[in-house]
């Protein structure tokens, strides 16, 4: 209950639209009601044609009376639906884009929690789940208690006797409807998750039906999957039959009033006494228990999809009150003077109690190029990413151009920090609209320029269409040596002072990478640039080579020095000398 | 995987215009399912929806005719209903707490009839469901891999999740709805037939006014409802990608103009969804007040009739209107608001049936899909030693494999003994006809020989693999696997005969003793141990919290790559083929675990014939033959040394350098 009151919120802007549904819901089962109501008295007359036969005028009058209130009620039905559509709409609008913005201030970490898989179901699945329920209930919340309310008034001014039967139905009827909803719903929510190893069953088996081929082990796959289908299959088996209850109960309940109404109704008409009533009565009390019954299916229609709702909406308010754990400072610098980066005793840990870095404390003149060298877990990435303040550090400081990072505005702290990530990602659209990621405003020259570096020119010349190549999803229509190039023509764009290449050219072959470095050192030598490297080729003329191991940097210096200090740095050199990578000269 | 909800977004998929032709034909189909394994549920539920519709046709009669007929309006002045008793009819001579027993008794029936269809419904709909989805599953499983190239995985996944729900939806919710439906309308029909000719004509007149107002307003929804669906589809597709590149985004201040961007498929979804809803819910009180309408008018002509004294006309026959058939005039009433009332319920299942037939389709064209083919006939059978060495065939496992080699001329069958040679002669290979992606591939690997295939991504080195195993077949010329064309040996046997330790690992969700024994069903525990010993996988798995019991979840998303990789080297050494086909990593994994994946590799590599799409130039240099690829044609070849000597491209790949011009 409290979240759904925490989701009202967003139907912020469609108050009105939401309000108008109701009130024009009300008014509609006000109508229908009192079309209900008027005929029994319509009833009464074409009935009493059979005593009267003069009296013709109260049949036209009640028809007309009825006809209009029937087309009353359609139009406001209609005013009804107009504003139910808006309003859900709106509601479902309001969810997504709050989410979509609030995702946008998630920090590195905050994704972490949620990983990206996740987050892409709650903003999706989950807020269409929502609005859905929203679309279907917005009216129901309204007209079922209100018809059911009225409808039971006017069963009691028409005839209170009879209507003491429903002070009986009403509350048995409500709690086998809600006995049949809670009894059933955990094993819908057994089903969904078995649903889950169900996708997850064919997913595997879709992406891996080379290694089922391979190794002949379709019958294999089938029989493992015929226990899920199974499993899936009797469980909702199980639960269809538990909601099989209810259209037989509903039956019960409307045709056991029905014949108690009938019973003392008919009683009533024939009667001689002053309680006497026409005969019109039987069929307006009639039409009433069904429209009370059918309000109660309502209720019990909006309990259910409330609960199945659940799940989605507590998913979505757990994304929606994650708080970013990256901000902004108060008055934050907006500039950043120069390239020089500054560790001073930094330590890091994802998880409390486990450093992943242990007192980091190097500082870079700006403009000098810095290799980081080490095994995978050393720790690389974590250490370049304090840079850009992807992570706070844990205890020290880090400092860029001499301010801690955190004194920084984040935006120009990032536009001056061009990080070209491990694991990176082009988008759906032009390869030009890829690079001007990286500057919105560039020119045709200026992105020739970067691509000229990044050795993006060779094959861009290659492309059918030029920069107006279309990137399919992920960038899968480029090799990964490709990929890499354009994700740092994309860096080199935003002209930084800072470059972080955290192992970007790793797909590329040796002669592209060494372009890519003279091509920097050229045209860049102003930049301050870290590469993280698994080939120490790509390290080897660095003003300055970190050798890394866990956590920690534990020897520094130039391609010379090390070779003669560091016996890990020439185990490494001797191991790749003389190799190039086979697979990716392309 | 993220936990999907099964009633996730119908995407836009499910709105592709399917055919008419190809609806009918696929609830004709869905329908033969019904009947070949429900038959008799099938008759029952027939029977149980015919009594559950007259019933509530019958309750209408009971209230309009009987009671007020026979009971009430004789009675009318008599203070009680039960002093007299009706005379004549089917009633005559029961009082009227009989006349309530009967019909109680009759609803009765009517409850248990509806209660029977209801569960039986829920059996058949279920039941078909799961054949559907065992038949679809055990037929995607006989694909050949071709197919998995053409159909993206999340369109096959769709089908799973979109289509084969929204059949149920169809089985057992909408189905039994409009057959109950149908039935309630037809015996309205009849007995407002009985009744007047007149009245009901105006009543079906105003029913195919309401038919029509649905026709419109579903129309005008559902344009809308698949403008709706494809923006969704876009915009999720945005979403999607967007937060998959989040840290992208973070990292080169996207987040403004990502919103924008976001907003701009926000607005449009948003007007769809208000357009289409609109239409839709305009529907039911348009179609339920225009039932009221017609409910006064049919009252209003009635009363007229009786003011009158026309003369009525129903199917057995003319009556004069007048007081004696008020009684007529208010069942006739009942009748008509049973009869339009499931126009409205047919309608709103009609959305439901149309989505859940364009899912069949889809469904029917995965089943349909032509099967991997295998016409082989040459198999892989245990073998023992003659006196002169040769292989005769043997029941017990021996450890030791012949091909048995039947022949069509009537010559006696021949065994030959499993080495692991293997010849491409003068292979050509197009994935699409026409576009030839290997050219006059010729080369021969003698048993035990490693062969390695170095050249740039695209050349073809995969490719050359997958024509070995069959994934794909030949246009031209013949690979033969110990002298026999691969053509005539059973796929099956083929495959087993080949070991495969892909560079894109797979692993099943399961524990680390079923993913290793995954090659070789029949492994013990200790063979599986022994295999992962081979693999230098051994190490690690006892470190894991269960050791081999470990239940590995996504495809082992907790494990490192390079542990990953160590696991498939075990679930391929547990095979233990004679030829083994492998890809070396590229992707750079701790050193540590790197070096354990390559002796890992190099262990199994041992007495095998070897092929290699291969990065290590320790590989490299020991293999027996290089095979220098370049687009889809073998360029150079011999060893390392030779190849250097050449000066050509594989001196060029080795050095990294552009050779001097």
């Amino acid at each position: 209950m409290k979240e759904i009151i925490k989701l009202l919120r967003y139907i912020k802007g469609y108050w009105k639209d939401t309000i108008l549904t109701w009130v024009c819901v009300l008014f509609e089962s006000v109508c229908e009601g009192l079309v209900a109501y008027f005929m029994q008295f319509f009833i009464n007359e074409v009935e009493s044609l059979a005593s009267a036969p003069d009296n013709l005028n109260m049949i036209f009058l009640y028809s007309g009376l009825i006809a209009g209130i029937a087309i009353l009620a359609a139009v406001l039905g209609i005013v009804a639906g107009v504003f139910a559509a808006s309003a859900a709409a709106g509601f479902g609008k309001n969810i997504r884009e709050a989410l979509f913005i609030h995702v946008q201030d998630y920090s590195f970490k905050n994704i972490d929690k949620f990983s990206t898989s996740s987050l892409v179901t709650r903003t999706t699945t989950d807020i269409t789940n929502v609005q859905g329920a929203f679309q279907m209930i917005i009216r129901a919340v309204v007209r079922a208690p209100f018809l059911m309310l009225f409808a039971l008034v006017m069963c009691f001014v028409t005839y209170w006797q009879a209507a003491l039967v429903f002070l009986g139905f009403i509350p048995l009827a409500g709690f086998v409807l809600i006995f049949i909803a809670n009894r059933t719903h955990p094993i819908f929510v057994k089903v969904f998750n078995a649903y889950d190893d169900l996708n997850q069953a064919v997913d595997e088996d879709v992406d891996g039906i080379r290694v089922v081929k391979s190794f002949n082990r379709e019958e294999y796959q089938k029989e493992k999957f015929k226990g899920v289908s199974y499993w899936i299959y009797s469980n909702f088996k199980k639960a269809e039959k538990r909601i099989a209850l209810n259209g037989p109960f509903m039956n019960i309940a409307t045709y056991g009033t029905m014949i108690m109404i009938s019973i003392i109704v008919s009683k009533a008409i024939v009667s001689t006494s002053e309680t006497a009533i026409g005969v019109g009565a039987l069929s307006t009390m009639l039409t009433y228990s069904m429209m009370i019954l059918m309000s109660l299916m309502m209720v019990s229609m909006v309990y259910v999809m409330i609960i199945i709702g659940r799940n989605s909406t507590e998913r979505i308010l757990e994304a929606l009150e994650e708080v970013p754990d990256i901000a902004d400072p108060e008055n934050p610098i907006e500039t950043v003077p120069n390239g020089e980066v500054e560790f001073k005793h930094v330590n890091f840990a994802y998880s409390e109690g486990k450093d992943v870095l242990i007192d980091v404390n190097k500082k870079v003149k700006s403009g000098s190029t810095i290799g980081i060298l080490g095994p995978t877990g050393s720790s690389k990435t974590t250490l370049v990413s304090l840079i850009a303040r992807l992570f706070d550090a844990g205890s020290g400081e880090v400092l860029v151009g001499g301010h801690n990072v955190k004194e920084y505005k984040l935006e120009s702290l990032r536009d001056s920090v061009a990080v070209v990530l491990q694991k990176n990602t082009l988008f759906t659209g032009t390869i030009r609209d890829n690079l001007k990621w990286g500057n919105e405003n560039a020119t045709d020259e200026e992105i020739m320029a970067a691509c000229d570096i990044a050795q993006v020119t060779p094959f861009l010349k290659d492309m059918p269409d030029g920069l107006n190549t279309m990137i399919e999803q992920g960038g899968a229509n480029v090799s990964g040596g490709q990929k890499q190039r354009l994700c740092i023509a994309r860096a080199l764009l935003k002209s930084p002072k800072i470059l972080i290449l955290d192992d970007s050219t790793s797909a590329c072959d040796t002669h592209t990478d060494k372009l890519i470095r003279d091509g920097l050192d050229k045209y860049h030598p102003e930049l301050t640039k870290f590469i993280i490297a698994q080939r120490v080729l790509s390290v080897k003329d660095c003003d300055e080579i970190w050798v890394m191991n866990e956590g920690k940097v534990l020897e520094t210096g130039t391609n010379d020095e090390l070779m003669k200090t560091s016996a890990v740095y020439r185990d490494l050199y001797e191991s790749q000398n003389g190799g190039g990578d086979f697979d990716a000269a392309n | 995987m993220p936990r999907t909800n099964i009633r996730a977004t119908k995407g836009a998929r499910n709105m592709n215009m399917i055919s008419g032709k190809a609806r009918s034909a696929a609830i004709g189909r869905l329908l033969s399912y019904v009947f070949k394994y429900y038959p008799a549920q099938f008759v029952v539920v027939l029977i149980c929806v015919l009594l559950s519709s007259f019933t509530s046709v019958a309750a209408a009669f009971f209230t309009g005719n009987i009671l007020v007929n026979e009971y009430i309006m004789p009675s009318l002045n008599a203070g009680s209903l039960e002093i007299l008793t009706p005379t004549s009819g089917a009633l005559a001579g029961i009082p009227f707490g009989g006349a309530i027993a009967i019909m109680a008794s009759i609803l009765a029936l009517g409850t248990v009839a509806l209660y029977v269809y209801n569960i039986l419904m829920s059996i058949i709909g279920q039941g078909v469901q799961k054949r559907i989805r065992d038949e679809l599953y055990d037929h995607m499983q006989d694909l050949p891999i071709s197919y998995f190239d053409r159909r993206g995985r999340g369109d096959i996944m769709s089908v799973y999740t979109n289509d084969v729900d929204a059949l149920r939806e169809m089985l057992s919710r909408a189905l039994p709805m409009m057959a109950s439906s149908v039935v309630t309308m037809i015996a309205c029909l009849v007995m407002m037939l009985l009744t007047d000719l007149v009245l009901t004509a105006v009543v079906i007149g105003v029913s195919i006014l309401i038919f029509f107002i649905i026709v419109y307003f579903t129309k005008m929804a559902s344009r809308f409802f698949i403008a709706q669906q494809i923006e969704l589809g876009k915009m999720n597709g945005y979403i999607e990608e967007m937060v998959n590149g989040q840290r992208v985004v973070k990292v080169f201040n996207y987040e403004k103009r990502n919103i924008e961007g976001f907003k701009k498929h926000n607005d449009q979804f948003f007007t769809y969804s208000v357009k289409a809803n609109r239409f839709a819910n305009l529907l039911m009180p348009t179609v339920n007040q225009v039932g009221n309408i017609q409910y006064v008018l049919i009252a209003l002509i009635g009363s007229l009739a009786v003011f009158n004294h026309w003369t009525g006309v129903s199917l057995v026959g003319s009556f004069a209107y007048g007081i004696a058939t008020v009684g007529t005039i208010v069942s006739f009433l009942m009748y008509s608001k049973a009869f339009v009332q499931p126009i409205g319920n047919v309608s709103q299942q009609l959305n439901l049936i149309a989505l859940a037939l364009a899912g069949a389709t889809r469904i029917f064209e995965i089943i349909d899909a032509p099967a991997e083919k295998d016409e082989g006939y040459v198999e892989l059978v245990n073998a023992k030693e003659d006196e002169n060495g040769n292989p005769i065939e043997c029941a017990e496992r021996t450890g030791k494999w012949a091909w048995k080699h039947p022949h069509t001329d009537g010559s006696p069958t021949t065994y030959t003994w499993l080495r692991g040679k293997i010849t491409f002669d003068d292979v050509d290979f197009a994935y699409i006809p026409g576009k030839t992606v290997l050219h006059n591939i010729s080369m021969y690997a003698e048993e035990g020989q490693k062969i390695a295939f170095v050249g740039p991504t695209g050349s073809g080195k995969t490719t050359i693999t997958n024509l070995i195993n069959r994934f794909y077949d030949i246009e031209d010329g013949k690979v033969r696997y110990d002298d026999i064309n691969i053509n005539k040996i059973r796929k099956k046997d083929l495959r087993r005969s080949l070991g495969m330790v892909l560079q894109d690992t797979k692993l099943f969700t399961g524990t680390v003793m079923e993913n290793i024994r995954f090659g070789n069903l029949n492994a013990t525990d200790e063979e599986v141990v022994e295999a992962a010993k081979l693999a230098n996988a051994h190490n690690f798995i006892t470190h894991l919290p269960e050791g081999y019991n470990t239940v590995l979840a996504s495809g082992g998303a907790s494990l490192s790559q390079g542990q990953r990789q160590l696991i498939a080297i075990a679930r391929a050494a547990v095979a233990n083929p004679p030829v083994m086909i492998l890809d070396e990593a590229t992707s750079s994994i701790d050193s540590r675990t790197e070096s354990l994946v390559q002796e890992g590799m190099d262990a199994i590599m041992k007495g095998r014939t070897v092929f290699v799409i291969a990065h290590r130039l320790s590989t490299i240099k020991n293999s027996d033959v290089i095979m220098v690829l370049q687009d889809g044609r073998i360029i150079e070849r011999g060893n390392h040394e030779q190849l250097l000597a050449e000066k050509g491209k594989y001196y060029q790949l080795y050095t990294g350098n552009e050779i001097a011009k």
